[in-house]
């Protein structure tokens, strides 16, 4: 089908997309022209050969600026979107693994976050255990794991009813040993599309909390770099956006996008005649 | 993760499962008891988390901005009871949620409750109206797209919406502000309304909140646009596929009336849920746009109240936002039973 | 599948399509939005004018039958006239709201006078400005307090609590005094003051009534005086006066309308600035009810003064964002004010709220490097430009111990800093950078020849080294010295923390509502050195109290009455005021009394309080500002000129008050220039 090798080409784009993203963040201390923090150059400076996105009100390189917010990035992505896919998975498989009275109890717990406000509930959070980069991580992947639980649990239901699992279950083979050996491999696109969406989420969300102004103040972090931005006044009125505001909304677009399109491609994968059902970001 | 829930709501044709009452009534008490387990658990979460974080409940208080005098912590301690057993806090505590009594700010001296009534009704316009316009757009889109898979159209909108749904609000709103406010200087580029316009018509007053209300809700609205069309698409294909549909279509059927009566119809209750977790959603992308626009909502409150430690104020407003996503998830839920008699019998 | 899309040539609608469609239901109701608003205004206005010149002409003739103003309602001949008839000067009331007139005032029966509302002694500004402004839009900023008497918070809350209340001596653009409540200025010549500069006797206006119709007498004065020194609001009032009451024994009633001042101790330089200007006299029948001052704010009764402005609706004020409406109060003891109504409206950027005429008047943040570019679209506006008393400072308080006691250290970090650069980056180079003696670069007894502490990361390294703070383990940042630790202050307040010699960082606080690349940019500079720090951002009212409290061992902070009398000096940085729990301040200095410098300042301080040869004291602030720049317990960082660009056609004799607006606070918002339209001098009459 047409719609089928178009979404693979997506995933491709995207997987360029994010690997581009991902190895300048990894790249940043080699190809970084100064230390993000250091005033290196003049007071919005325009783009130019030392200074290759200009410069902010203080004289920081925002190309340096950028790619430090990259790794912030690629490390809440890392911390949060694979807390919130852990966390998930585990609550998933053991509700449909072990069904009744456990199924029930977690699967209401799902309900439960799954329809707060979870923007508002992660500014509550915040505000009590503190706005370091680690515990917004934290707090992200604690409101964000319900949505990964129930797709996995729904999987691991349909398994349930597999002859093969129940053979295995006949032949007394053990939980764990079930779990791992049949259930993980089965569901291991379904996690894959999880963890891509959890991943944006987590991006977005981190950038966002530093754009509000409350995330960790003692990091640079592309919604850092736009809330800087945005306290300027005239902002608009002057050339000055389009290096400082731009490229940072343009970098978090274009890694959600990426995240978007492989999240195409794998859910053409796993159910081909239904894929972009599911892709994508999710709920703030 | 918001379309997950209709997947297992087959759509199919009208008027075919026998309706049975005293399931549905069953159904809608467990529902009610769900709901109000929830909202519990939301305002326990609000009483415990201040006190499950290690340390004095008083020292977020006792900051620079009072040190505490030892009888400006007794007379604090005991306006919150907190001189009294856990037990007794928390019936307190109850109580004066129960009265809407929810305490006065610390840095904006006021009563939270006078804030959050001049506040709210902000909030709750914003997220109506895009909630409003974004399920007319992408339901339309949706039924239109999924009627041409395939078609030029359908690949433009499957496109564009997948594109949409990568945009976070923050950036949809700064790049709107910028184009239609300072580019192209058609809206204003902040707050809700021009202020002191008592004495200007009804008209006029209203007019002013519509073209202060535009891009905000423009931007809301695109934020929220792409999972429901999404949904409404993918949801259509399916009934398509369904032999009534095609039966009806064979027997020469308008397309107009299979589109919107038989597709649409069917596509309507998983839309409604969507529809109704999109309310949680849309409270936090309101957040960002607001802030961006400096639309005078909950935003307004609820971001100095962090930088100010105004624990009293930012608890409120997430209780109140939490309450008020819940109270609309359950109404959808009601009526998504009313409305597909099934429900029950699952 | 393909069955259902067949008909490709049609188009079903796109995103794009539906897009326009709702940037065309934006635009319908933006047109729908300028129609009407053109419209509404222009009727408004006409009506207005023609409601007025009715009115006028009706009390014209109801003065003239009875000697006095009537009411709306027996002009109309509604209500009966004095003499109980009832007369019909007007066909209809409902068209009277916006009317100012007070019922039952005085008139001379030839035509109206001064108190009519219809103030004819007010000379247009310059050529071409309007006869009176209807509304004045203005930006508001946010965490000011509310404008009662007690709990203004920063210079600006001061100035909003001035639309209400009055002092009894004022200021206008020349900077010298002017009679408010009280008719002169008392002087030695005039008999207002004594030879030896201990009693000072003040003749206030007769006919001043409260805005309650209360009538206002010099029983309100020593009310106000003793309220504050020895009655409820002692340990609340901010007062600009109170430095001033340790020198005064008591407040005397002459008469109704005369009070007078009797000191222990002449001082004969600041009497005048903190009790003249600086003491907003409150009503006593109101106040002397009331037993907790700083908690009135929801009491219209808080509110009321004899001043030109009443405030809309005290629970409209929104202390978070500023708006607010004030109209003009009719019986105002200097005539109905020029402008009749002043709005703060809120506003995120400057530019744009000027550029789209959303405000009438509005300064660009003096903190920020808007470049010309961005100025652009309101280059065409006038504007007024002058030199700042606001600053953004560098505090330390030494009463946090090592190393923030020490001389060397705090030499060390302001040789660190380079204000040149921050002043071009920060503040787009429209000011000054700031003078180590902690007076505005404009003050009339600056010191010139200080030391500039120009950027020099050797000297301060070198500091650091003699010290003992030094970097023992090659990170490239400076540890303590482990037989000396150096103490964080945290950021959850008093409680502070000895560290040896692991590391040091210390936080750097400052307060959101002020650049915090500034902040960011000092971080750096101290990292040059070897310095690490970090920076702790909070909200306007957090920052404010942990300065006033002195919850922290550097800080920036922002504020402004550089400009103002000389002896901010004293009030800011000496310690024998300072310590004293009543005198704290955001912008105090705590702990500089643990060097020879240090006593020496606080000698010279007291030395020029009582000084009443100019030139002799002049030469007392330069040797204080000589010890402050020697031992750096404070540094200025810049100081942003003040600018403010207004509409063509709207109020356009703004000034920069020079000295500050009464009693120290720079900016534009001086009332004098919204009650009388000018720059100078009372209104005709006056």
């Amino acid at each position: 089908m047409a719609e089928g090798r178009r979404n693979r080409a997506l995933g491709w784009i995207g997987v360029a997309l994010v690997g581009m993203f991902v190895t300048l963040a990894l790249l940043a201390p080699v190809i970084r022209p100064y230390r993000a923090a250091a005033l290196s150059g003049s007071s919005l400076g325009a783009p130019n050969l030392h200074h290759l996105l200009g410069t902010n009100q203080i004289g920081q390189d925002l190309f340096s600026q950028m790619l430090d917010g990259a790794r912030t990035s690629l490390l809440v992505a890392v911390l949060a979107g694979g807390g919130a896919l852990v966390l998930g998975t585990a609550v998933g498989v053991l509700a449909g693994w072990r069904a009744g009275l456990v199924d029930m109890v977690l699967m209401r717990m799902v309900d439960v976050v799954l329809a707060m406000p979870r923007l508002p509930l992660l500014i509550v959070v915040g505000a009590f255990v503190g706005s370091s980069l680690r515990m917004v991580a934290l707090v992200i992947a604690l409101v964000f794991w319900p949505g990964t639980a129930r797709a996995v649990r729904s999987q691991v239901l349909s398994l349930r009813r597999r002859t093969h699992l129940k053979a295995a279950v006949g032949f007394g083979a053990s939980t764990g040993h079930i779990l791992r050996r049949h259930v993980i491999p089965e569901i291991g696109l379904i996690l894959v599309a999880q963890l891509l969406a959890a991943m944006g989420r987590a991006i977005l969300i981190e950038a966002g909390l530093a754009f509000l102004g409350i995330g960790d103040f003692s990091r640079t972090s592309w919604g850092s770099i736009m809330r800087a931005a945005r306290e300027s006044p005239g902002l608009y009125y002057g050339p000055t956006w389009l290096w400082w505001m731009l490229p940072p909304m343009m970098a978090i677009m274009l890694v959600l996008l990426g995240l978007t399109f492989i999240g195409v491609a794998v859910e053409q994968r796993i159910n081909p005649r239904l894929a972009r059902h599911t892709a994508g970001r999710a709920g703030t | 993760m918001t379309a997950e829930r209709h997947a297992y709501a087959k759509p199919e044709p009208p008027g075919g499962a026998p309706v049975r009452v005293p399931r549905q009534r069953k159904a809608a008490a467990q529902r009610v008891v769900a709901y109000l387990v929830t909202v519990w658990i939301v305002v326990t979460l609000v009483f415990v988390l201040p006190r499950a974080v290690p340390g004095d409940p008083l020292a977020v208080y006792d900051n620079a901005e009072a040190p505490l005098t030892p009888e400006a912590r007794a007379a604090f301690e005991s306006h919150y009871h907190l001189d009294r057993p856990l037990l007794a806090q928390y019936a307190h505590y109850l109580r004066s949620i129960a009265r809407a009594d929810f305490g006065d700010s610390i840095a904006q001296r006021a009563s939270v409750g006078f804030l959050l009534r001049r506040r709210l009704p902000w909030t709750l316009l914003l997220v109506g109206t895009s909630l409003a316009v974004s399920s007319a757009v992408s339901f339309a889109a949706g039924i239109t797209s999924a009627w041409r898979r395939g078609s030029a159209t359908d690949r433009r909108l499957l496109t564009a919406m997948t594109m949409l749904h990568a945009v976070p609000e923050y950036v949809l709103a700064t790049l709107l502000l910028i184009l239609f406010g300072v580019v192209i200087p058609i809206f204003p580029i902040a707050s809700a309304s021009t202020p002191f316009t008592a004495s200007s018509g009804q008209l006029y007053k209203l007019a002013d909140v519509a073209f202060h209300l535009a891009l905000p809700a423009m931007a809301l609205s695109l934020g929220l646009v792409g999972t429901k069309f999404l949904l409404v698409r993918n949801t259509t294909i399916s009934v398509l596929g369904q032999e009534y549909m095609v039966a009806a279509r064979a027997k020469g059927l308008p397309d107009q009336l299979l589109k919107y009566r038989h597709a649409g119809r069917n596509v309507l209750l998983p839309f409604l849920t969507v529809v109704g977790l999109q309310v949680a959603f849309a409270a936090g992308g309101a957040l960002f746009v607001e802030t961006v626009f400096g639309y005078p909502g909950l935003a307004s409150l609820m971001i100095p109240a962090v930088e100010n430690k105004d624990f009293p104020l930012l608890e409120a407003c997430f209780l109140l936002m939490a309450l008020l996503v819940l109270t609309v998830n359950l109404a959808v839920d009601m009526a998504y039973a009313r409305l597909d008699p099934r429900v029950g019998a699952e | 599948m393909q069955r259902f899309s067949k008909r490709r040539g049609e188009e079903g609608f796109t995103l794009i399509e539906l897009l326009v469609v709702i940037v065309i239901l934006g635009i319908l109701s933006a047109v729908v939005v300028f129609a009407v608003r053109g419209t509404g205004d222009k009727g408004q206005n006409a009506a207005q004018l023609t409601d007025k010149r009715t009115v006028r002409t009706a009390e014209e003739s109801f003065c003239a039958k009875f000697g006095q103003y009537g009411t709306e309602k027996q002009l109309a001949g509604i209500d009966a006239a004095p003499d109980g008839q009832k007369y019909k000067f007007l066909s209809e009331e409902s068209t009277l709201t916006d009317v100012q007139t007070v019922p039952g005032g005085k008139c001379t029966g030839s035509g109206i006078a001064d108190k009519s509302g219809f103030i004819t002694g007010f000379a247009a500004p310059n050529g071409g400005s309007p006869a009176q402004i209807d509304s004045l839009k203005l930006a508001a900023s946010g965490g000011n307090g509310y404008p009662t008497p007690f709990e203004w918070v920063r210079g600006p809350g001061h100035l909003n609590a001035n639309y209400m209340f009055d002092p009894m001596l004022w200021k206008d653009a020349t900077g010298q005094y002017i009679p408010w409540l009280a008719t002169a200025v008392p002087t030695v010549a005039n008999g207002g003051i004594s030879a030896d500069y201990k009693t000072y006797t003040f003749t206030l206006r007769s006919g001043v009534t409260w805005q309650d119709g209360v009538a206002f007498t010099a029983n309100d004065v020593k009310f106000t005086f003793d309220y504050q020194k020895t009655g409820a609001a002692t340990t609340v009032t901010q007062c600009f006066c109170k430095g001033a009451f340790p020198y005064i024994n008591s407040v005397t009633v002459n008469s109704p309308t005369s009070v007078s001042f009797n000191l222990n101790t002449a001082i004969p330089n600041t009497f005048m600035g903190n009790i003249g200007t600086g003491m907003i006299i409150i009503p006593e029948h109101i106040w002397t009810t009331i037993t907790t001052p700083a908690a009135q704010h929801t009491s219209a009764n808080a509110y009321i003064g004899t001043g030109a402005y009443k405030l809309n609706n005290p629970t409209a004020y929104d202390p978070s964002t500023g708006v607010s409406q004030y109209d003009a109060y009719s019986g105002f003891f200097l005539g109905t004010p020029y402008v009749r109504q002043l709005r703060f409206i809120t506003v995120t950027d400057s530019v744009a709220a000027l550029t789209t005429k959303a405000v009438d008047a509005g300064g660009v943040g003096s903190e920020e490097a808007v470049t010309d570019a961005a100025l652009a679209p309101v280059a065409s506006l006038p504007k007024v430009q002058n030199a700042g008393g606001w600053n953004r400072a560098f505090h330390f308080n030494l009463t946090q111990g090592f190393p923030y006691n020490d001389v060397k250290f705090r030499q060390a970090v302001a040789y660190t800093v380079d204000r040149k650069a921050l002043l071009q980056s920060i503040v787009g180079g429209r000011g000054m950078p700031g003078s180590m003696g902690n007076l505005a670069p404009s003050h009339e007894m600056l010191d010139p020849g200080l030391p500039a502490y120009d950027r020099d990361v050797n000297k301060s390294k070198a500091l650091l080294d003699q010290l003992g703070i030094v970097d023992t383990n090659a990170d490239g940042k400076r540890e303590c010295p482990a037989a000396n630790p150096c103490t964080l202050v945290n950021t959850t307040g008093a409680n502070t923390t000895s560290v040896t010699p692991a590391n040091f960082t210390p936080n750097l606080f400052t307060s959101t509502r002020f650049n915090t690349a500034t902040a960011d940019a000092i971080k750096q500079y101290l990292l040059d050195v070897g310095l690490d720090s970090t920076v702790v951002g909070e909200a306007s009212s957090t920052s404010d109290a942990r300065a006033k409290a002195g919850t922290y061992g550097m800080m920036l902070v922002g504020w402004g009455n550089l400009t103002s009398d000389a002896d901010q000096l004293r009030t800011r940085l000496d310690h024998s005021y300072t310590s004293v729990a009543a005198n704290k301040a955001f912008t105090s200095i705590y702990g500089w009394n643990n060097t020879a410098n240090a006593t020496s300042f606080m000698a010279k301080a007291q030395q020029q309080l009582f000084e009443p040869d100019p030139a002799l004291r002049k030469k007392y602030v330069q040797e204080m500002q000589q010890l402050v720049a020697a031992d750096v317990p404070i540094f200025t960082i810049y100081v942003p000129d003040t600018i403010l660009f207004y509409q063509v056609g709207s109020l356009s004799a703004w000034y920069s008050t020079p000295g500050g607006t009464p009693p120290g606070p720079p900016g534009f918002s001086n009332k004098h220039v919204f009650i009388t339209g000018k720059q100078f001098g009372l209104p005709a009459g006056f």
